[in-house]
């Protein structure tokens, strides 16, 4: 090597040390933060209705405290007095204590002075709370579980960190409580923010533990293909740079690790090495002709040899991912546009980084196989009848493809927060709501009693609804306080008779401190109400099925034009996103698939091979998707991004197989080659990505199954699609 | 390094463009913002704590223009018409809030200016307006709840 050389490497060499440190330092103040905003699509209705709510009725988003007791039930004095201490522990915090909800054990009227104290409310007693929890929905749903064993409060949920702090908090407090009744307690914080936190911390986890194992096996798979410790060093060095330098773009754009994005370093780590495969036993093939050859002249005409196939791959691969980038879902966008940048920043250290420490390997004995590269291919397995008789009876399953997801289904069924969701369900209303803004067209009030008793029929007709665990309206709040008013053995008052009582009732609310509980369902414009209603589960089909129920009893119960309904709440937000990264992920790969046959058919000016290129990837699509509507695989948010990921990895086989060979007049054709390489480029992205079979996360593990598949299938139909020419290309 | 064919100057060319239209859509790609926090309390309007007042009672001053300005600090407001020459009437709902209210100069008058007290059967919720004087009597003793009087001179 020449002195100039000598220097230019050294150069290169710092240049590449300062881009690490200054790399390093931005993914250190990277963070995990996990938010379904950004996979719901920026115009999406639910967003506009959610907005109009919290306008009307202010922010509501809540943190459940359920404060269990082994042996006493609320009614209990000794675990009211429990409960109230458990309160005023969280409430030293100021912010907290303004927008806590304590509904079961505050204070009530009756029509008599309180003992020795100089104020109307008293406080309820046992036996008073008891005829409470049966006769009003407020105490009776919101206030305490369905066991009686079980105190709720509610604190604001307003953001990640406002929920741990919380839940800190909580934990203090039940600490102090369990000291004057050791073991009496059980503590659970039940919220959509918990769910979204858990879900970002299992994703660090995930990441911590997956991204080591899938580096573990590119070290080993290369080392035992290529039998250099060195070679799979590089590899490693390779996946492990365009990951960090990814990762700092995503933190010099400003954003943080989310649940889309937090897969990336898994996919790169192993996308990353595909084009190193080619590049080596490129090199390797080239040092076996050519023994005698400087090692740099060498490397240099293996990188012009996989130039075009590997940039193709890199630029149909960057597509696929691109094709993200003009939806409409922030979350997507972000994943399409890291992961292109990833796929750019692979390409450019393997036409750059990884040629040069390759040419500074020493390589004392060359494999075995890189003498006779090629691997004996079945004819019949890939042409005639195996093929179609394969594809007919897969691709029929594509029929039996069904939709389904829900936050909850991201954990595994015995994680503590699943557990706690479905305890929820069981004991009280759940966690996700239907929010229906009913707003009326006239200038009439939902406080006058005929309109307030539609609305009551509205509610009766939904919580009929099999969907349905409970509702709450203010219809609700009017029928519990005119019960509380009264006498406490009397039976739930009707809805009452004239408007002045109706709002009389409401006005008492503020008296006694509880307007917030009474703006969430009356807005200052009176003709604005609320509905609220909870599902028994999160997942797609139940919250479908009940928005499709919900809105044939608006059109039942409203007169068109009179009541205008908005629907929002966190269950429809969730059955939205899912419809919308489902249908937005099939818009994707078809503009990427479409892309990237207008950009191999120009850059290399033969249509009829390209289109042979998207044909066999279109044709293993087909077949995964076949294969997981056979098994009953459901497609969700994390699942249906293997459609993109297949297209962008599998799309490469076929375009080395299309174009990697040499075009150089008068050399042999090389498809027996490529095919070797193919077959190893299968097992090893394929065993890389298998890592992710291994996530904590049920829709990671199966999105892991269907990339697996994919790769193996978009090896296999192009094999199928390019036999010919391999098959003529034995010895 | 042999020079490219045109082929692979075509490629190349492509994937420059796309790196920079990648480069550019990266620059527009914002940070999600989550929506802000909406609270339906109007400016000057009263917030008290909902679930955990503090555990004591306070401490009420003792000089009246102290006391009556405590009092308006610590009470909700009624829905009642305030006429111009009624008294403020604070009707003690619980340890910690007020109600606010007015009291005809009559009634006050009867019973004199100062702390009152409510001795009732309920809560009167019809006609119009939730009211707890409307069923109860103003007492000059106990037990009760306490009323606070105040009249401009």
């Amino acid at each position: 090597m020449s002195l100039k050389a000598r220097a230019f490497l050294v150069l290169g060499l710092l240049a590449l040390s300062g881009l690490v440190v200054a790399a390093a330092g931005r993914v250190w103040q990277l963070r995990i933060r996990v938010h379904d905003l950004e996979l719901l699509p920026a115009g999406a209705e639910v967003l506009q209705a959610d907005q109009e709510i919290r306008e009307a009725f202010g922010s509501d988003e809540r943190l459940i405290l359920a404060l269990t007791s082994r042996r006493r039930e609320v009614t209990d004095p000794v675990f009211i007095e429990d409960v109230r201490a458990f309160a005023r522990e969280i409430g030293r915090s100021h912010n907290i204590r303004m927008l806590l909800f304590d509904r079961l054990t505050r204070a009530r009227f009756r029509a008599e002075p309180v003992a020795g104290e100089p104020w109307l409310l008293h406080p309820p007693d046992g036996a008073w709370l008891s005829a409470a929890l049966s006769r009003t929905v407020i105490r009776g749903k919101l206030g305490a579980g369905r066991s009686r064993r079980t105190a709720f409060l509610e604190a604001p949920a307003l953001s990640a960190s406002g929920v741990e702090d919380i839940g800190n908090r909580a934990r203090a407090a039940l600490a102090t409580i369990e000291a004057r009744q050791p073991g009496e307690y059980t503590l659970r914080l039940i919220g959509r923010q918990v769910v979204l936190n858990g879900l970002g911390q299992a994703l660090f986890e995930d990441l911590r533990h997956l991204l080591p194992w899938a580096l573990l096996i590119i070290f080993l798979l290369f080392g035992w293909i290529f039998r250099s410790v060195w070679m799979a060093a590089l590899a490693l060095a390779q996946s492990g740079l365009c990951v960090l330098f990814t990762m700092a773009a995503l933190q010099a754009l400003g954003h943080q690790v989310s649940i889309t994005t937090a897969m990336i370093p898994v996919l790169l780590t192993v996308l990353g090495i595909a084009d190193d495969l080619h590049l080596y036993s490129e090199y390797l093939r080239l040092r076996q002709e050519h023994p005698g050859t400087d090692p740099f002249t060498l490397v240099w005409q293996g990188v012009h040899k996989v130039f075009f196939p590997c940039t193709a791959t890199a630029l149909t691969t960057a597509i696929g991912f691109a094709s993200f980038m003009p939806t409409d879902v922030p979350g997507l966008r972000v994943f399409g546009l890291l992961a292109s940048i990833g796929v750019c920043f692979s390409w450019l250290l393997t036409i750059t980084v990884v040629p040069t420490f390759l040419a500074l390997i020493p390589i004392r004995k060359l494999p075995d196989w890189t003498l006779t590269p090629r691997f004996p291919l079945p004819p019949f397995l890939v042409r005639g009848v195996v093929p179609v008789v394969l594809t007919l009876l897969v691709v029929p399953g594509i029929f039996r493809l069904r939709i389904d997801d829900g936050w909850t289904h991201n954990f595994r069924p015995a994680h503590p927060i699943v557990r706690d969701v479905r305890w929820f369900e069981k004991e009280s209303i759940g966690v996700y709501q239907f929010d229906v803004m009913l707003t009326r067209g006239d200038a009439r009030s939902w406080t006058e009693p005929e309109i307030l008793r539609s609305l009551a029929a509205f509610q009766a007709s939904v919580e009929a609804m099999p969907e349905v665990t409970a509702s709450l309206s203010l219809s609700d709040l009017v029928r519990d306080r005119a019960w509380e008013l009264g006498s406490a053995g009397a039976a739930r008052p009707p809805l009452p008779a004239s408007r002045p009582e109706v709002e009389g009732l409401l006005q008492t609310y503020r008296y006694f401190n509880e307007d917030m509980f009474l703006r969430m369902f009356l807005a200052r414009d009176p003709r604005s109400t609320r509905l609220i209603f909870a599902t028994a589960q999160d997942d797609f089909v139940t919250s479908s099925r009940a928005k499709r129920a919900l809105d044939e009893r608006i059109r039942r119960s409203f007169p068109p034009g009179l009541v205008r309904a908005r629907v929002g709440g966190s269950a429809e937000r969730g059955r939205v996103l899912i419809e919308s990264i489902t249908y937005s992920q099939a818009v994707s790969v078809l503009a990427a698939l479409l892309m990237s046959w207008l950009t191999l058919s120009f850059a290399s000016r033969q249509g009829w091979r390209s289109l042979r290129c998207i044909l066999a990837i279109v044709w293993a699509m087909a077949l995964v998707l076949g294969i997981a509507g056979w098994a009953g695989v459901p497609l969700g948010v994390a699942s249906s991004c293997f459609l993109a990921l297949g297209v962008g990895i599998g799309l490469d086989y076929s375009i080395h197989l299309a174009f990697g060979r040499s075009r150089t007049d008068g050399e042999e054709g090389e498809e027996g080659a490529i095919y070797l390489r193919i077959l190893t480029n299968v097992f090893v992205v394929g065993l890389g990505l298998s890592v992710l079979l291994f996530s904590e996360n049920p829709t990671i593990a199966r999105l892991g199954l269907l990339i697996v598949l994919s790769l193996a299938a978009s090896g296999y139909t192009s094999i199928a699609v390019f036999s010919r020419e391999i098959l003529a290309d034995r010895p | 390094m042999q020079p490219l064919d045109s082929i692979e100057r075509r490629m190349a060319a492509l994937f420059l463009l796309l790196m920079t239209l990648i480069v550019w859509q990266a620059l527009r790609t914002h940070p999600l913002q989550s929506p802000a926090m909406s609270l339906i309390v109007e400016p000057g309007e009263q917030v008290f704590p909902a679930a955990v007042p503090p555990e004591s009672a306070p401490l009420l001053p003792a000089a009246p223009a102290d006391r009556l300005a405590f009092l308006k600090e610590h009470a909700v407001e009624g829905f009642a018409a305030f006429p111009a020459d009624a008294c403020e009437g604070f009707v003690r709902i619980s340890a910690h809030h007020w109600l606010r209210l007015p009291v005809a100069r009559e009634t006050a008058r009867e019973h004199g200016a100062g702390v009152l007290y409510l001795v009732g059967t309920g809560w009167l919720t019809s006609g119009g307006e939730s009211d707890p004087l409307a069923k109860a009597e103003l007492r000059s003793s106990g037990p009760g709840a306490e009323v606070e009087v105040f009249c401009a001179p």
